[in-house]
């Protein structure tokens, strides 16, 4: 039984075991790579839902685990060799457990555009956080010319627990709140739109619309309305200075191109930054539009590991290879 | 004489220097009677090379098979490379082998394995250069001469070789075992693995382009682990940090690195291996006259590989633009519709859309300015795109040697990728291509503009 056990070991531990692992992979990234495109995409989809990819994936991890711990129990008796190691072998030994429980415990949540007001409920969880106010990417008023960035800023947004308490939300890095992650992936502009039939108000609301970079065309519609309304930010003037030009916003009151389509036939195109008369009967208004932001929620207790074993390793590389060529000099 | 010519007698003379040197190389392995029937076995899979590469030329080629063929090529170095490789280690000390060195010694499972290696190794190229050699007579007014030229190249350098190789086969066995060989194939296959005549030499573009993909698609799981948002959201201080390793040139490190470290580890490791004596000597002269001989193997026995390190090294760069050259952006030129479709001549006064360059085209749809490219593909076809990516805002493209680079996230793209949906590539357009035109319909160019400037596009790539 022991010599069973001991035979085990020496196969877990074994650099052959580590050549013979690394490639398979290389066999199975290769000839994905010749077949698909995605080959390894495809491989940490595997790793997350498949258990045959898991078995080696764990394999691999015990493996290496066991051979990093056998060199710093090696590297022990020169302390400077051990300590020049420490952070890239510590960092390699964090981030295989780390990448594979990450991709296998996360729970993530993107949420619709949400704007001020709103509610972000946690995945599987019973935590909620209303939006206090969301921080836009773009200026209220700017001059832009043909270069510019898509956005001005990173945006955020500020999230009130029940308890009172506050958060900030940004695009990068991710913030802790409560047991979650939270960051922007996107921002947008959500025009407040007013369809008036007649004297009857039709619809009054913000829609969350992708207008971004200005001029970029988006639509909507409504379900009691034969319409399909393409709308697209144009500047509120243009400033000239010889062969120059720039444009102004003014995201208070941003002028829109509306395009309305009935049934594939467009029956008007327009500007306005207030209103525009579809029809004899049908009205479309715009009053100040809503800032909203998609957010990315992940539950994951393996992140901030992940995170620490990818410093160790950028950090550890220099200082490893440093202690590499140190031993060799002095074994000559 | 003719470039078609000239050209089909390059090809042939490649191909057989290619040829003689590989089987050379491994024969000199496979010296002794006892081993026979391993030589045979090569032999054998070189007539069933050359008997497919006979067939294929009589068979109807699609452009998807020649695809394959191309991607088959890339494929077998990088399989012959991860064999070498493990054999280097396996011969270093690291016994990678174990319980199944039993098994493998057995000549019912070597003969077929050479046997398939032989003809995996040789085909595709073969099979390559057979087909370039067809569209080359197919183009030139006599095709016969184009055949004769390829032949008599294929011949003559065979036998060229075949004599050379004789005086220095005796050589071969101190500095070649079997991954030294291995490795060898593989680097002939890189550096002479390309079947597009005079255009394409080498894999090394290919090989670069596959490398820079796994580095490119390694550090963007990594971001998505960590949470990075997609870039414009990003502010430009972060993107400026984050994004360097998106770059060319760090990928082109990066995956120089992947491909140079493992050999570079056997080499030190291939040094630094102790010596033992036999219990037979005892003597100090006879011992350090061992010590000398097993040096001096050692030595030997890593050239191969320092010459594939020294040849990586000094052409990884070479393919590459000079740093600071700035990228091809034609100007689009407009053009019009005719109802709902859109044809675009391929070949006009001023220019020919087959000429390997991208070429841009403007019109106008709702008052907006649209741009297209077109560009022929390095497998022939023409492919049409928007001027812009599902990811970045529409900024377009720029064309380097080797690929065509998103103006605004700065990500190759290789030229054979382009046509393809996805990531940053260039958003493929139904397109009908005639012997005079590409056909477009503003319907489609239309829908897929909308798409991507709704941002809807993106739902693709999440």
């Amino acid at each position: 039984m022991k010599s069973i056990a001991a035979r085990i070991y020496a196969f877990l531990r074994s650099a052959a075991l580590t050549v013979w692992l690394v490639g398979l992979f290389l066999f199975y990234y290769l000839s994905m790579a010749v077949w698909s495109n995605e080959a390894f995409g495809m491989y940490i989809v595997h790793l997350s839902s498949n258990n045959l990819f898991r078995g080696f994936y764990l394999l691999f991890l015990s493996n290496v685990v066991l051979r990093l711990i056998e060199r710093l129990q090696r590297l022990w008796s020169t302390r400077a060799q051990f300590i020049l190691q420490l952070p890239l072998l510590v960092g390699l030994l964090l981030f295989l457990p780390a990448l594979f429980l990450s991709l296998n415990m996360r729970k993530t949540l993107r949420t619709p555009p949400v704007g001020m007001g709103d509610i972000i409920t946690v995945p599987h969880g019973t935590e909620k956080y209303q939006i206090q106010s969301v921080e836009p990417a773009l200026k209220k008023r700017s001059l832009r010319n043909e270069g510019a960035a898509v956005f001005d800023y990173e945006p955020g947004l500020m999230l009130l627990d029940p308890q009172g308490r506050t958060y900030r939300v940004g695009a990068f890095p991710p913030s802790p709140v409560g047991s979650t992650y939270m960051h922007v992936l996107t921002f947008g502009i959500g025009p407040g739109v007013e369809l008036k039939k007649g004297r009857e108000v039709v619809f009054r609301g913000y829609i969350a619309l992708q207008l971004t970079p200005f001029g970029n065309v988006d639509v909507f519609d409504n379900s009691d309305l034969p319409y399909k309304f393409y709308l697209s930010i144009i500047p509120n003037s243009t400033i000239r200075k010889g062969k120059e030009s720039a444009n102004t916003y003014d995201l208070e009151k941003p002028r829109y191109n509306v395009t309305v389509v009935k049934e594939e036939q467009t029956i008007l195109n327009g500007e306005t930054d207030s209103s525009i008369r579809i029809d004899e009967n049908l009205t479309l208004s715009f009053f100040t539009p809503s800032d909203w932001v998609i957010v990315e929620v992940v539950q994951d207790r393996f992140l901030p590991w992940f995170v620490l074993s990818i410093c160790l390793i950028c950090v550890g590389i220099v200082p490893f290879l440093f202690s590499m060529v140190m031993s060799k000099l002095r074994a000559k | 004489m003719s470039r078609f010519v000239l050209e089909a007698l390059f090809i042939g003379a490649k191909e057989g220097v290619k040829l003689s040197f590989c089987t050379l190389l491994v024969f000199s392995l496979l010296s002794g009677r006892e081993r026979l029937p391993l030589k045979r076995s090569v032999i054998a899979g070189l007539l069933v090379v050359f008997l497919a590469s006979f067939l294929l030329l009589t068979l109807p080629v699609t452009f998807e098979m020649r695809e394959i063929i191309v991607r088959m090529i890339g494929y077998v170095f990088g399989i012959f490379f991860f064999l070498s490789i493990g054999a280097l280690f396996h011969e270093s000390g690291t016994d990678i082998i174990g319980p199944f060195r039993s098994v493998g010694g057995k000549r019912v499972l070597q003969i077929p394995i050479l046997l398939v290696l032989t003809i995996g190794y040789f085909a595709p190229d073969m099979a390559g250069s057979a087909l370039f050699i067809a569209d080359l007579a197919s183009m030139a007014q006599a095709p016969m001469p184009v055949f004769l030229a390829s032949g008599l190249g294929f011949v003559l350098f065979i036998a060229g070789t075949a004599a050379l190789g004789r005086k220095v086969q005796p050589v071969f066995p101190r500095l070649f075992g079997l991954p030294q060989v291995l490795l060898t194939l593989a680097l002939i296959k890189l550096l002479a693995g390309g079947i597009r005549g005079f255009a394409e030499l080498t894999l090394i573009p290919a090989v670069q382009a596959g490398l820079m993909k796994l580095v490119h698609d390694v550090i963007h799981q990594t971001f998505v682990m960590i949470l990075v948002p997609d870039h414009p959201v990003l502010s430009t201080t972060t993107w400026n940090f984050v994004g360097f390793l998106f770059r060319e040139t760090a990928g082109l490190w990066l995956s120089l690195i992947l491909l140079v470290t493992p050999l570079v580890l056997f080499v030190i490791k291939h040094f630094r291996e102790p010596l033992r004596y036999p219990g037979s000597i005892d003597r100090p002269s006879q011992r350090r006259m061992f010590i000398r001989s097993i040096r001096d193997q050692r030595l030997l026995k890593s050239l191969p590989v320092l010459f594939f390190l020294a040849v990586i090294i000094m052409t990884w760069f070479s393919q590459q633009d000079a740093p600071g050259v700035s990228l091809y952006l034609p100007d689009p030129k407009p053009v019009a519709a005719d109802g709902d479709a859109l044809n675009i001549p391929i070949q006009s006064p001023t220019e020919d859309l087959r000429d390997g360059a991208i070429h841009k085209f403007s019109l106008l749809i709702r008052d907006e300015q649209v741009r297209l490219l077109i560009m022929k593909k390095p497998d022939g076809t023409l492919t049409a795109c928007l001027d812009a990516c599902e990811i970045c805002p529409p900024d377009g493209y720029g064309q380097s040697r080797e690929h065509v680079v998103c103006l605004y996230c700065k990500t190759p793209i290789p030229f054979d990728t382009v046509g393809k949906p996805g990531g940053c590539n260039p958003i493929p357009l139904p397109t009908v291509v005639t012997d005079k035109e590409v056909r477009l319909t503003m319907k489609d160019i239309s829908e897929k503009w909308v798409l991507v400037k709704s941002g809807a596009s993106k739902t693709t790539v999440k």
